[in-house]
């Protein structure tokens, strides 16, 4: 049975080499919720993202995924998994299309083809569909990688930095996008943004990590209660107490 | 599988290589003629005997495609395998719902098959090409027979296996050193090593010439299947 909780991980380490990124993690990220990760640079957000979609093998501690286990239920739970890590990667000769009709055979969702043009509408990329990816612009690249994390379906979103690059009607867009997918496919959102105001405005939860220790994990919706909260004096009383 | 070799040919582009291997047939066609001509050109040279027999042109063309072929083969593994695992693609790659071997195992495949399968028809146009015009103006001195022909078809299907083979050296080095330089210059030193060896072995009278490109063929085969397998160890362990 699928649990509660999206995605769990308990007393998660990471190491390379002798260099300890993520030290003692427990996230937590509830289903149909949108939960933003933040943190300073080098913080460890990529590297948790890394293990949580396989890239990365933990060196001690377990990752739970939609009620799986990542380290064996890997293909299983990819399949119903969307993710963007770091910068986003296309094969750059061939069309947006191309690359997203590639991404759905992958995905074993050829069925999907159909739903290409819709897409690539939701995301802002009307009519850019038969041009070489080698020709778009960052903030387009940005666009379709998101395009193709949802375009097959998934149940869980994992976006590293998903805003990056974007103009504010794209940042805009994609915030509705990630809300009526949270309403009508009660999909969950899991994203890392350097955009305060942005997570203020569309995560229900926030997590802070900093020297690889996620050092609170809380609702905003509570945080919000106070009238005088401010998301970056908060981040930062938070991040400094880590140090 | 079948699936993921369609996928792979479809994000690759292969025409550059069919390109490629169109050129060296084409180059090694003008040396065929080359090596007949010679003895016509300086008939007093005594070592001229082996551009007299179908057997030494045929060998020395054979040589000189597994060479080449052996070279378009790193490139392609270059491409194909190191470019993609070395850098930041392999975030895509590891992100489809399919394991890591299987994905890896339809590139191998590709690019095997794919230098096999241009390897013979190159040699199939070579000599094709060769032989019919020898039965119009001989160049020469052997009588062309069915046996000679059944013999260069033999040699040919062992030269464009010798050539996917060996190419995985290449593959070895290249992922180990994350480099494509690495890789080409592996793949030109291994088939310059591979001709000035393969000389002597593919010139070799009689019966044991098909003997000894067998043995060659079977040892290459299985360094290859030792080499693939510890790459492919190497990329399912991989942290990126
Ligand atoms: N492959 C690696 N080998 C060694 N150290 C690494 C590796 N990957 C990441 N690190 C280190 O881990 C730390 C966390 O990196 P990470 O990329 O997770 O940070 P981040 O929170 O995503 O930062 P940013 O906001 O800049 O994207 C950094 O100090 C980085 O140097
Ligand atoms: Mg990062």
């Amino acid at each position: 049975m699928p649990s509660e909780l999206a995605i769990q991980t308990h007393g998660l380490y990471k190491s390379f080499g002798t260099k300890e990124v993520l030290h003692n993690c427990s996230l937590s990220v509830k289903q149909g919720e949108i939960y933003g990760f933040l943190g300073v640079n080098g913080a460890g957000k990529t590297t948790m993202f890394k293990l949580l979609t396989g890239l990365l093998t933990p060196t001690a501690g377990t990752i739970q995924i939609l009620g799986e286990d990542i380290t064996t239920q890997r293909e299983s739970i990819l399949k119903r998994m969307g993710s963007l890590i770091e910068v986003p990667v296309f094969y750059e000769h061939l069309s947006a299309r191309k690359n997203l009709e590639i991404h759905l055979s992958y995905m074993g969702m050829e069925n999907n083809f159909s739903k290409i043009d819709e897409t690539l509408d939701k995301v802002g990329l009307k009519g850019a569909g038969t041009q070489p990816v080698s020709e778009y612009s960052l903030g387009m690249k940005q666009r379709l990688a998101i395009a193709r994390a949802m375009i097959h379906k998934p149940t869980l979103l994992i976006l590293d930095e998903p805003m990056n690059g974007l103009d504010p009607v794209g940042i805009h867009e994609i915030r509705e996008l990630f809300r009526s997918l949270v309403q009508e496919f009660h999909v969950t959102i899991l994203f890392s943004s350097h955009i305060l105001s942005e997570v203020e405005q569309i995560a229900e939860t926030i997590g802070i990590i900093s020297n690889g220790r996620i050092v609170n994990q809380i609702s905003l919706h509570d945080l919000k209660k106070d009238p005088s909260f401010n998301l970056e004096e908060y981040f930062i009383s938070v991040t400094d107490r880590g140090c | 599988m079948l699936k993921l070799i369609k996928l792979e040919l479809e994000r690759n582009n292969l025409k550059s290589y069919i390109i490629g291997g169109c050129l060296i047939t084409l180059s090694i066609l003008g040396l065929v003629y080359l090596f007949a001509a010679i003895p016509h050109i300086d008939p007093s040279d005594p070592d001229v005997g082996i551009f007299l027999t179908y057997n030494g042109i045929s060998a020395l063309a054979l040589i000189i495609l597994a060479a080449c072929f052996t070279i378009l083969a790193s490139v392609m593994y270059n491409k194909l395998v190191i470019a993609e695992y070395t850098s930041k693609k392999i975030y895509l790659l590891f992100s489809y719902p399919i394991k890591k071997e299987r994905i890896l195992a339809a590139k191998l495949i590709t690019v095997f098959a794919f230098t096999v399968i241009s390897a013979i028809i190159s040699g199939i146009v070579i000599f094709s090409v060769f032989f019919l015009s020898e039965g119009l103006f001989q160049l020469c001195e052997d009588t062309l027979t069915i046996q000679v022909i059944l013999r260069v078809a033999i040699l040919l299907l062992l030269s464009a296996v010798i050539s996917a083979a060996l190419a995985t050296i290449s593959l070895w080095f290249g992922y180990w050193k994350k480099s494509a330089t690495v890789t080409m210059v592996v793949g030109v030193i291994i088939a310059s090593v591979f001709g000035s060896i393969a000389s002597e072995i593919f010139l070799a009278q009689g019966r044991m010439q098909l003997v000894f490109v067998s043995i060659i063929t079977i040892v290459t085969v299985f360094l290859a299947i030792f080499l693939i397998m510890r790459v492919s160890k190497q990329i399912k362990n991989t942290d990126v």
